[in-house]
């Protein structure tokens, strides 16, 4: 069967450009949506059906275009599904066609198709799902007419493991992103016209909301200005506060360091994203429970200024800046400056 | 000319092989094995050319397997004799070509670049391709002493070369990405419901084998995979919060490792954060200070009052009072605080601050 079915040339060079888009780094909340774009591109159908389980746990299933599915009837009929129980119970390890294992006349007596599939009289199906493999991702094409021939089965069975492992590497992509999140990183690439190719969403909410008037697909035109002017050896504009390596912007008291590591000669901007906090923000102190003020005095002292020199810069009295440590010494739980600066250190550095 | 299933199949798993990223700098070994399987040769070499100051392409890296003896400056030196560089280097072609395509085997060994190089090993056909980048080319050339390329292997190198471009973009992405995450010295680590990494930055792997025991099949070492089983069956529970962490001890060094978040699939993200503390007063006489003031100035820093630390060292408030003058000279500093904090700037990398 599927033994003599073998792809020409130009299908293989299909296959070759959706494993491309199957394997950008993109996020895994946008797999389904690349995959059903891969699949238009490899098979002809009516609808496709998509089906997630992870560890067991967690289920994600997409029919596309839109399938108004009666969930309930298709899981109580399930058991009448031919490839479905040769997956589960036979353990099948290749994709199959509903044809393969009944007549057309039979599978249109079974309540399953008169309930689900019926409607739209889908007399045909190609589906794939390896129950022994993690994740199990398992995908049924649809069509009304005309069956579906080995070298599109060839085609399914070529692809399928090239599905897991794209939905592997986007997972992994996904992670690695988040916990730069959770470290107040981000980092995007772009072309040397501006086009990002990729960024993790940390990166991109930043451009957003420190460019609000640029688009955000393109690098905003001052970072663009700034990359450039890199390559020439010049510290770019003079409203902005820039050096060779690093570029930064400030909005509502906050700050965004941009990194670019990657060498003068590259065609490509590699950018690390630092929403800055060590440049004394006082405004993360306030995470300890102190009030502005108090959170301004407790930066002064972990920087090692007395309190007179505090009152100083402050533009207060010594003895006011006294009373204000009390209280954050008392809301720290802590009695001496040295460990409270600690504690500042932690907030600003930990 | 019609590939055959078997071919199909031997692309499929060059791409699946690709596909899977690694570290930027073991990127050369991983394509020379993805592409192993798929054309049989007696030397594999990946090559990398970037643009140099006057704007021409030199060789920027090059990596062969199996180890070749060859002299790699000749090489260098007279490579503007290679068959193939007109049309790959200078014109920028990237379909495959094989040095056959613009010589004669006879021409070919007249060559210096043959004489120099390649006839050590006696190779005497190539097929080879370059990724053409605006400023970089990334490629493979496929190197046999016996039978020259035929068209079917030409087709196949043809067919692996945007997935060879596209990895090692990749390649590019995960590395930058882990070494911004681990920049401040921090691991970080994903596994699934079973104890299994999927995911594990060099910073991780070196502190869990250090801390825990050797990774074997990519399975947690032990200790670390059930308290990881017990966090995410809590993590479920709306009250848990994530301040529980794991400690594990070592002659002078800490691992912590804190579960970041769990997914609704059961996958734990981990950070992991060696602190080698508690920081040694021994390790403060390096800021060349004597003994006793180091251990003084080790207590500063752990926020104690020269009347604690005199009872701490067996000595007067007074001593410590003049150590402490000494210690403020040596750092020319003026402050305790800003004492600790040359400790803390000098130190923080590694340990200090997270003690509690």
């Amino acid at each position: 069967m599927a033994a003599t079915a073998r792809l020409r040339n130009s299908e293989i060079n299909t296959l070759s450009g959706v494993l491309l888009e199957l394997y950008s780094p993109g996020p895994t909340s946008d797999l389904p949506q690349r995959l059903f774009h891969v699949l238009s591109r490899c098979f002809s159908f009516d609808f496709v059906a998509y089906h997630e389980i992870v560890n067991n746990h967690s289920q994600r299933h997409f029919i596309w275009p839109e399938y108004n599915l009666d969930l309930g009837a298709f899981e109580a009929y399930l058991y009448q599904h031919p490839t479905w129980n040769a997956f589960a119970k036979d353990r099948a390890k290749s994709p199959l066609r509903i044809s393969d294992l009944v007549s057309l006349s039979r599978w249109h007596r079974t309540d399953l198709y008169n309930h689900i599939f019926r409607p739209r009289s889908q007399n045909y199906q190609l589906a794939f799902i390896a129950l022994d493999q993690e994740p199990q991702l398992g995908l049924a094409l649809n069509r009304s007419t005309r069956d579906f021939s080995d070298e599109e089965r060839l085609m399914l069975q070529i692809l399928h493991p090239h599905i897991i492992q794209g939905y592997r590497t986007s997972r992994l992509f996904s992670s690695i992103s988040e916990a730069m999140a959770t470290k107040g990183r981000g980092y995007l690439i772009a072309d040397e016209t501006g086009h990002v190719h990729f960024a993790t969403d940390t990166a991109l909410g930043w451009l957003r909301e420190y460019f609000p008037e640029d688009q955000v697909v393109r690098l905003p035109n001052l970072l663009r200005d700034w990359l450039k002017s890199r390559a020439h050896g010049v510290s770019a504009d003079r409203r902005l506060n820039t050096t060779l390596t690093e570029f930064s912007v400030e909005r509502r008291g906050k700050r965004l360091s941009i990194q670019c590591i990657s060498p003068f000669e590259c065609s490509e901007y590699r950018l690390v994203l630092t929403e800055d906090i060590e440049q004394g923000d006082a405004s993360r102190l306030e995470k300890l429970g102190l009030t502005k003020r108090e959170a301004e005095v407790l930066l002064w002292v972990s920087q090692g200024k007395r309190n007179c020199e505090i009152g100083t810069i402050l533009g207060t009295r010594e003895r006011t800046i006294y009373k204000h440590l009390e209280r954050v010494f008392a809301k720290l739980n802590v009695e001496t400056r040295t460990a409270a600066a600690q504690k500042a250190f932690e907030v600003l550095h930990g | 000319m019609r590939l055959s299933n078997q071919h199909l199949k031997a692309f499929s798993k060059v791409a699946l092989t690709l596909s899977q990223p690694v570290a930027f700098d073991a990127f050369p070994a991983q394509a020379i094995k993805a592409v192993e399987p798929l054309i049989d040769c007696d030397f594999y070499a990946f090559d990398k050319f970037a643009l140099n100051e006057s704007r021409t392409f030199v060789p920027g890296r090059t990596v062969v397997y199996p180890e070749y003896r060859g002299n790699f400056r000749a090489f260098e030196e007279y490579l503007s004799q290679h068959p193939c560089f007109p049309t790959v280097i200078a014109a920028g072609v990237d379909r495959p070509v094989k040095m056959s395509d613009f010589t004669s085997l006879a021409r070919w060994r007249h060559t210096e670049l043959y004489n120099n190089f390649f006839r050590s090993e006696n190779q005497n056909y190539q097929l080879v391709f370059l990724c053409q980048f605006p400023k970089f080319k990334v490629g493979l050339a496929f190197n046999r002493s016996k039978s020259d390329f035929s068209e079917e292997e030409r087709k196949m190198a043809e067919l692996i070369r945007p997935h060879l471009a596209q990895a090692h973009h990749n390649s590019q992405i995960y590395s930058d990405l882990s070494e911004a995450l681990e920049s401040d010295g921090r691991g970080f680590l994903v596994v699934d419901l079973n104890g299994k990494i999927r995911c594990a930055t060099s910073n991780a792997k070196r502190y869990l084998e250090r801390y825990a025991g050797p990774i074997k099949s990519q399975m947690l070492p032990n200790p670390v995979r059930d308290w990881v089983r017990v966090q995410s069956d809590r993590f479920a529970v709306p009250e848990f919060t994530l301040q529980n962490v794991l400690r594990l001890h070592r002659e002078n060094g800490r691992l912590t490792i804190q579960v970041l978040t769990v997914t609704a699939d059961g996958e734990s993200r981990l950070s992991l954060t060696e602190e080698t503390s508690p920081l040694a007063a021994s390790s403060l006489e390096g800021l060349g200070l004597t003994k006793r003031e180091a251990e003084v100035l080790f207590w500063v820093t752990q926020g104690k009052r020269n009347s604690e630390i005199g009872l701490i060292l067996g000595t007067k408030e007074r001593t410590i009072y003049k150590h402490l003058e000494r210690v403020f000279a040596k750092l020319n500093v003026e402050t305790r605080t800003a004492a600790a904090n040359i400790v803390f700037e000098r130190f923080h990398k590694s340990a200090v601050c997270r003690s509690r």
